[in-house]
């Protein structure tokens, strides 16, 4: 069995990519307007996820459901998205969310 | 991705969906790489999009979109696991080594462990693995 030991010896980069999508979709169109391919390229760039074609579209689909992203017209059969002002609301709360976590989870580090 | 495979995985997705998003989604499997992660990922996520919620246009939910995902458990769990008993049945029939009817046990205990789990990916997995095996057995002995 693998100890957590052999957990804290390994590099950062193996220990995953923070994955959750529709918020790196959200997180993506906050700087523009993008196709799918361009989304999956810059969150790639972004946290080093890259996101597989139907997860992305399983976060789009569920995303436009909520209202938090818009289609534009399509541009030669690739429809760009853009966040709306409600998405960037929740994509706020959620990054706050997770300040508060980081902020907390390193004070608990630097006392351990 | 080739054209005909691009084209033959999207007509794996619920007809809302496809018409929906069909299109766009053809093109981004054509401007991907492909391969087996691309190609694995796109079969579960369109098993996923049989069992959730259908994407109705215009209709703005109030939950999250992790909480939206899969609001229909039980239907979802039927779908799979009961069409997927006559195939585990003609499969234990058709076994000839001990093997293969391991493998028919090890699937069935696969949909047991899920349902006992409510685990949706492994549900969906078991009946991957299920259908894809008995294609093969029904294609090797024909």
């Amino acid at each position: 069995m693998r100890s957590t030991r052999d957990v804290v010896k390994a590099p950062a980069d193996q220990l995953g990519h923070y994955s959750d999508p529709p918020l790196l979709v959200l997180a993506s169109l906050v700087s523009g307007p993008k196709h799918g391919h361009a989304m999956i390229e810059d969150i790639a760039a972004l946290c080093g996820a890259r996101l597989g074609p139907g997860t992305l579209y399983g976060a789009i689909a569920r995303l436009e459901q909520q209202g938090w992203i818009e289609p534009l017209p399509a541009e030669a059969r690739r429809r760009p998205y853009r966040i709306t002002p409600q998405g960037a609301r929740v994509l706020r709360a959620k990054l706050a969310t997770l300040r508060q976590f980081v902020r907390a989870g390193t004070r608990r580090l630097e006392t351990a | 991705m080739t054209p005909r495979l691009a084209r033959w995985l999207v007509r794996l997705y619920p007809r809302d969906w496809r018409d929906r998003y069909g299109e766009e989604f053809e093109m981004l499997l054509l401007d991907g790489p492909g391969g087996f992660h691309a190609l694995a990922n796109v079969l579960l996520a369109a098993v996923r999009e049989h069992l959730v919620t259908p994407i109705t246009p215009g209709v703005i939910m109030s939950q999250s979109p992790d909480s939206i995902l899969i609001q229909r458990p039980l239907m979802g769990a039927l779908a799979m696991t009961v069409p997927s008993l006559p195939l585990l049945v003609y499969l234990a029939v058709h076994a000839t080594e001990g093997w293969q009817l391991l493998v028919v046990a090890a699937l069935l205990a696969g949909f047991v462990v899920a349902l006992i789990r409510r685990s949706r990916i492994d549900l969906a997995i078991s009946y991957v693995a299920t259908v894809s095996l008995f294609a093969w057995v029904v294609w090797v002995n024909h």
